[in-house]
């Protein structure tokens, strides 16, 4: 496939997403694994999930730092630009559309009613992204109860997203983290953890 | 009239302290749109309930909005510009280590956690997207009748809707647009 050809797809599979995703970018997981996981391989489910947790403790929009992470891995800068662009395209061309014609929009009974087909359609998505992901993560009864936990601190305790991704990332490194033994770092930091290792 | 390179800074600086979503970005245009009296309380709100009912992510959905009102159609592209650009530099920043970094055992060790914690935030956002959609709490707590805790037309799409996912595996666009046109007419 010629450069340009794959730049097109880069930038289409990207504009499709930014185009279909009601509520924010969690909402977008579905679509994007089944896009980019499933039906190209162009990322592993791991990889998503990572870039979510990354994009969750970084500055910016999560989808956008998303879209921006897996237009890197394909095409370097020029992706990445390509795929943060083409997220938020449709954005600006329909917002740009309604501000000009349709300053009630939002009022509508027929968008509202459709609008709350869609949500109905999201939950369902999001309840399978959350089964599919969870069957990937979810490894030892430690790894449920982080997710439990970080669950109930931002549903019921309203913990904002940055601390949750702090306190699993320390939790991580104090119950699976073990220094290499006897090497110098460097070489044998790609072994197996032995016992206590993540299997991957 | 503010200028637009005033504004793109404004912008820059909601997309660099926005960390955790979409709601972040609001408070903080909150903050810079209104406290400077750019637009009014009410436009805002109004605004707001647009970025949420339309495509996209909802602060890039703002920022195109709060920009077309004020320099026209070059203003909601310069915002947005402003909005996403501290991501795409910190992202960049990030992805060119990450593949270094990725095999270390703190970093693993880290992930380890992290999927796991990230996986309870996804959690949240189905469970927030669920409560809005199907159930109907506060009718609930006012009436007290069990008939009340969900809307039952709402439910039954969700049950047929998660029968249709589950077993044809459908690409997800097709149910929102059936879920949007099915919303229209009956719900």
């Amino acid at each position: 496939m010629s450069a340009f050809r794959e730049y097109a797809e880069l930038f289409w599979v990207f504009f499709r997403i930014g185009a279909v995703t009601f509520g924010g970018g969690l909402a977008m997981l579905p679509i994007l694994e089944r896009d980019l996981a499933k039906s190209r391989s162009w990322v592993t489910l791991d990889e998503l999930i990572d870039y979510y947790a990354i994009g969750q403790s970084t500055p910016g929009i999560i989808a956008v730092n998303v879209a921006t992470f897996v237009g890197y891995k394909r095409k370097g800068i020029w992706g990445s630009i390509v795929t943060t662009v083409a997220i938020v395209a449709p954005s600006i061309v329909v917002i740009t559309l309604l501000a000009m014609f349709l300053n009630n929009f939002a009022d509508i009974v027929w968008v509202q009613k459709a609008l709350r087909g869609i949500n109905v359609v999201v939950a369902v998505l999001l309840i399978s992204a959350v089964w599919s992901v969870g069957k990937k993560t979810f490894i030892d009864w430690i790894t449920v109860a982080i997710g439990v936990a970080s669950f109930l601190a931002m549903a019921v305790f309203n913990v904002s997203g940055v601390i949750i991704v702090l306190a699993a990332a320390l939790l991580g490194v104090a119950i699976r983290y073990r220094p290499a033994r006897g090497g110098k770092g460097g070489a044998s930091d790609d072994e197996s953890l032995g016992p206590a290792g993540i299997e991957e | 009239m503010i200028s637009l390179f005033e504004l793109f800074w404004i912008f820059f600086y909601v997309g660099a302290f926005t960390i955790g979503g979409g709601l972040v970005a609001i408070t903080l245009m909150q903050q810079e749109i209104l406290g400077r009296g750019l637009i009014t309380p009410e436009r805002f709100y109004n605004m707001v309930a647009i970025s949420e009912s339309t495509p996209g992510p909802i602060g890039v959905n703002m920022a195109t909005y709060i920009g077309y009102e004020t320099h026209g159609v070059i203003g909601g592209i310069v915002t947005t510009a402003g909005t996403v650009l501290p991501s795409l530099i910190v992202i960049l920043a990030i992805a060119m280590f990450f593949g270094k970094f990725q095999e270390k055992r703190g970093v693993k060790a880290a992930f380890y956690g992290l999927r796991a914690g990230t996986t309870g935030m996804i959690a949240v956002a189905a469970w927030q997207v669920l409560t809005i959609a199907i159930l109907t709490i506060p009718e609930f707590m006012r009436t007290k009748r069990a008939a009340d805790i969900a809307d039952w037309k709402c439910l039954g799409l969700f049950a047929v809707t998660y029968v249709l996912y589950v077993k044809f595996k459908w690409h997800p666009i097709v149910f929102i647009a059936l879920g949007a046109v099915f919303g229209a007419f009956f719900l």
